[in-house]
């Protein structure tokens, strides 16, 4: 099979450490777009320490990302959050460094996954799968992404063209989630208020399937789904993309034995 | 002035130059005339008169037109039914106003009529100033008839500044109805200032009217 | 306020409070709702914004020459300029003024400058007696409590907690106040005979336009007309910080201030003043006098968070901010909430349990995207937060975390194995349910949602193992 060109899969901690099916589906998408997936060694893009005051750490860690990831065509990403913390804080990141050039020419060619699908690659699916798994889906527009690299229309665009899936939208769709980072743990009580209204927007949809396009923000949701045992199965958009079966998130998985 | 308040201005304006480095010791006349090019970016306002009436009646106001300046104390008297007591603009006063108690007391007066300086098509607003009207006559009444004729008619904020007298110690800029959504963001009409705004419209564009002063 | 001492725990007593909870999601809806077709109705808001935002930028760069001419044509017109380099500098200036006027009544319109300096206890102290006109305020003073909003000071009041505060304080009688238009009416009765025999009037100002000499006010209510025009003595108390060079600078701040404020195109009043009534004028007070505040906004001029004196005080930040819609603003503590105050606030005061603000927001990004003067508030509190490390005063736990974490980060095949054996081990635990639900020195998580499980070996750890069979294959064929 002939590639149209090598890209990195950044996969971001959330899938790495939570969700590696995110990245695997990530990659499958990719190749079924015609392109070789790499892996190359990662961590952390360095948002943690970045927004939690520590901007000289932060630094470090980009400076290792830029090193790994810029030697190819593209970077691709399955969450607006981390793509935004490279495409538009690493630039602020080295200001007055003589870096930053470098920088930014690196952050032109990262990208987040359903921007790239659509906008790069112009992907078409090889064949349509079945919409009804799902049940209704509904998609939170995760802040980073939505703010900060304008992905709205391109996931919606994707599970109609993949998936015949005609998102329903609930109440508030724009509206943080509660995740912020470090932000869900100090500000626990508030988090969770905001966490319990995107839920009820979403089951006041109708939405049998909460979709979005970040793990972060999606383990936090499905976390609270959970503790308040609401019947609302969450998934990153890439899986769905992807007809990646398994267990949603936070839900049990099959029996014991598919290890 | 006592001393340690003239050092205090002397402090906070040192502290400013010093902050400001970029500009230290710039003319004031330098300062306005680096404003952006003059012309006006915004998408012009190409039918003042609609723009107006379309802006003064979402902001609250009810429309009249008047055919006629002389027809303006019947008018006021067919849609302020029951009033009698005016406190009206001295301008308008040659008018024939038999059919009301014209009074200069505006806190007890019911009804202020007054002439409009101006108005600004963009914002369905109307300007006074108080070398011409008294601000309590604006604030005070119960119900507020404005003449606006359409020969003051501005297009944008920007040209009704170069067209009135903004020297006054007092310009007001009026668009509707007191109101306010202090309790339970609920729209109220009425709040400290006049209920109803009226504004008579005198299209005078073909023949101006002009006022003694 | 005394209460509670943290930001979390005031968050946490306010979504435990059905009242506010109730006054909360009406607001909620009421400014979004009205600030979102406001917006639509108008196709050139955008420009409008940019050019609000260069007339900020070029009034704070050229911040002496304005200020000299405002002071210089306010003398020429027979008013006063007065200087105020902290709150007390602006409360005994304000007093001063109010007892050579030999004032004993005072009718106050809204002021966030009046607020910041707490002008009402220390003109009460003083023996002077302040009247709120702007009905918010008047609630607020009724209740003795500040400001929850800077547009909408009573913003979590309910209807039937301001019907009990007027029936506490005024002579009702039987009269039935269910209704708003009968509070609104009530209000409007007790305050007009303030407005009538007031003896001074003190406004804040939306703007200064230097090129005249003039205070702009916007209001809906009038009241600030009435306490400016009506008493012998006007003195407008607000900060050097609010001039504009002329009136068509004005022009583009007032196009973005009231349609991201309340929705309106334009206020039901705006209003320029400037000076004492002049020869010949129809009425106005005969002194006037502006109190120009610093209080720390020279420091915040010099430094990296300039663009925060962009702020125009519209509200728009805190209305669309989903912590500050959940919380309200008493939680902040001071009377600048929200976004906009988690930026000022720490500035301002430099008070320790500050530095907690500008932490209490998830950096969703909306107040930057609603900001008339595109002030970036989630960058300027994020600087706050580096400025809270580099000075250490975040935990020494938190600092020690963050490094340690980019340590192993910068490894990453440290990081590899050690996150790895870290998944298994969890996603091993919490398999059978799909999650945990405690987790050690994870309570923050846990003790408001669920961990879920991870799904064992890290995407990494897989990937390479995937990736090793496939060369392997290759080989073997």
């Amino acid at each position: 099979m002939e590639y149209r060109d090598t890209v990195a899969l950044f996969a971001s901690c959330p899938v790495d450490l939570f969700r590696p099916d995110v990245g695997f589906a990530t990659a499958r998408l990719l190749e079924q777009a015609g392109y070789r997936v790499e892996v190359p060694p990662q961590s952390c893009c360095g948002q943690v320490n970045y927004n939690n005051g520590d901007a000289r750490h932060a630094r470090e860690l980009a400076w290792q990302i830029v090193e790994q990831f810029e030697r190819y065509s593209y970077t691709v990403i399955p969450s607006g959050s981390c793509t935004g913390m490279i495409t538009c804080h690493y630039p602020e990141l080295f200001a007055n460094d003589p870096r930053q050039a470098r920088v930014s020419a690196f952050c032109e060619r990262v990208y987040e996954l359903t921007t790239f699908l659509v906008e790069v690659a112009d992907f078409q699916p090889p064949a349509a799968l079945p919409a009804t798994r799902h049940g209704v889906v509904t998609y939170h527009d995760s802040c980073a992404g939505l703010r900060e690299l304008g992905v709205k229309a391109q996931p919606r665009e994707l599970l109609r063209r993949c998936a015949g899936i005609e998102v329903t939208e609930m109440a508030d769709t724009e509206v943080c989630c509660g995740f912020g980072g470090t932000f869900c743990v100090k500000f626990g009580n508030v988090s969770a208020r905001m966490a319990d209204d995107k839920l009820d927007n979403a089951l006041a949809a109708g939405a049998d399937t909460l979709a979005g396009g970040d793990v972060s923000c999606l383990l936090h949701l499905a976390g609270r789904a959970r503790r308040r045992g609401l019947d609302l199965a969450v998934r990153h958009v890439a899986e769905l993309l992807a007809d990646a079966g398994g267990a949603g998130i936070g839900e049990a998985s099959a029996p014991e034995g598919d290890a | 002035m006592p001393d340690n308040l003239s050092s205090t201005r002397d402090r906070i304006m040192a502290r400013i130059r010093a902050a400001t480095a970029e500009a230290p010791n710039r003319e004031f006349a330098a300062v306005l005339a680096s404003r952006p090019p003059a012309e006006n970016l915004l998408a012009p306002v190409d039918d003042p008169v609609n723009e107006f009436l379309k802006r003064a009646r979402s902001n609250g106001c009810e429309l009249i037109d008047l055919p006629d300046l002389p027809e303006l104390p019947v008018s006021v008297a067919s849609r302020l039914p029951g009033i009698e007591t005016l406190a009206a603009d001295e301008r308008l006063g040659y008018l024939d106003w038999s059919a009301f108690r014209l009074t200069d007391n505006t806190s007890e007066a019911a009804t202020g009529l007054v002439l409009a300086d101006a108005g600004i098509a963009e914002t369905g607003t109307l300007v006074f100033t108080n070398r011409t009207v008294a601000s309590s006559l604006l604030f005070l009444v119960d119900h507020l008839a404005v003449l606006l004729l359409l020969s003051r008619l501005q297009r944008r904020q920007e040209d009704t500044c170069r067209a009135i007298d903004r020297d006054a110690s007092a310009v007001h800029l009026v668009s509707g109805p007191s109101r306010t959504a202090d309790v339970e963001q609920t729209i109220q009409i009425g709040a400290h200032g006049p209920r109803r705004l009226l504004v008579f419209v005198l299209d005078d564009r073909a023949s101006p009217v002009s006022f003694v002063q | 306020m005394s209460g509670p001492q943290t930001f979390i725990a005031r968050a946490g007593a306010a979504l435990d409070d059905p009242q506010l909870q109730s006054a909360l999601a009406r607001a909620r809806s009421g400014f979004v709702d009205k600030r979102a077709s406001a917006i639509a109705a108008e196709p050139d808001f955008d420009l409008m914004r940019d050019q609000a935002r260069e007339v900020r930028q070029r009034s704070l760069s050229n911040l002496a020459a304005c200020l000299e001419e405002f002071e210089q044509q306010v003398t020429a017109a027979g008013g006063q300029v007065h200087w105020a380099e902290s709150t007390e500098d602006l409360r005994r200036i304000v007093i001063d003024i109010c007892l050579r006027a030999g004032a004993q009544t005072v009718t106050k319109g809204k002021s966030m400058v009046g607020e910041e300096a707490a002008l009402n206890q220390a003109l009460e102290q003083a023996g002077l007696t302040p009247w709120e006109t702007d009905l918010g305020e008047y609630i607020i003073q009724l209740a003795h409590e500040p400001p929850s909003h800077i547009v909408a000071p009573a913003l979590h009041k309910t209807r039937s907690q301001i019907a009990d505060l007027f029936r506490n304080a005024h002579a009702l009688g039987e009269r039935d106040l269910g209704e708003v238009s009968a509070l609104v009416d009530e209000a409007r009765a007790v305050i007009r005979e303030r407005f009538l025999s007031a003896d001074v009037g003190i406004t804040g100002a939306n703007l200064l336009i230097a090129e005249t000499g003039t205070a702009a006010l916007v209001t809906n209510e009038g009241n600030g007309d009435l306490t400016a025009r009506l008493p012998r003595t006007h003195i407008v108390t607000t900060s050097f910080d609010r001039v504009v060079p002329g009136w068509e600078d004005a022009s583009k701040i007032l196009r973005v201030l009231s349609r991201s404020a309340t929705g309106q195109p334009i206020t039901a009043y705006t209003s320029f003043f400037s000076g004492p009534r002049a020869q010949g004028e129809q009425d106005g007070p005969e002194n006037f006098h502006v109190v120009l505040l610093d209080n720390h906004r020279t420091d915040l001029l010099a430094s990296e968070f300039r663009e925060m004196l962009h702020c125009i005080r519209c509200g728009a930040c805190m209305n669309h901010c989903p912590v500050y819609q959940n919380v309200g603003g008493h939680a902040y503590d001071s009377v600048y909430p929200g976004p906009m105050g988690a930026v000022l606030s720490p500035l301002l005061r430099g008070y320790s349990q500050d530095d907690e603000l500008p932490n209490a927001s998830s950096f969703c990004g909306r107040c930057e995207e609603v900001c008339p003067v595109r002030i970036p508030l989630p960058g300027l509190m994020r600087k706050l937060r580096e400025r809270e490390t580099l000075e250490k005063k975040s935990s020494w736990l938190s600092r020690r975390l963050l490094a340690a974490f980019a340590v192993v980060a910068r490894k990453p095949v440290l990081y590899r194995h050690l996150t790895s054996a870290g998944t298994r081990l969890l996603g091993a635990v919490g398999r059978r349910r799909g999650v945990l639900r405690t987790v050690p020195l994870a309570s923050g998580w846990t003790r408001y949602r669920d961990l879920p499980a991870p799904q064992g070996a890290s995407f990494q750890q897989r990937w390479a193992r995937e990736e090793g069979t496939k060369a392997g294959d290759k080989h073997n064929a």
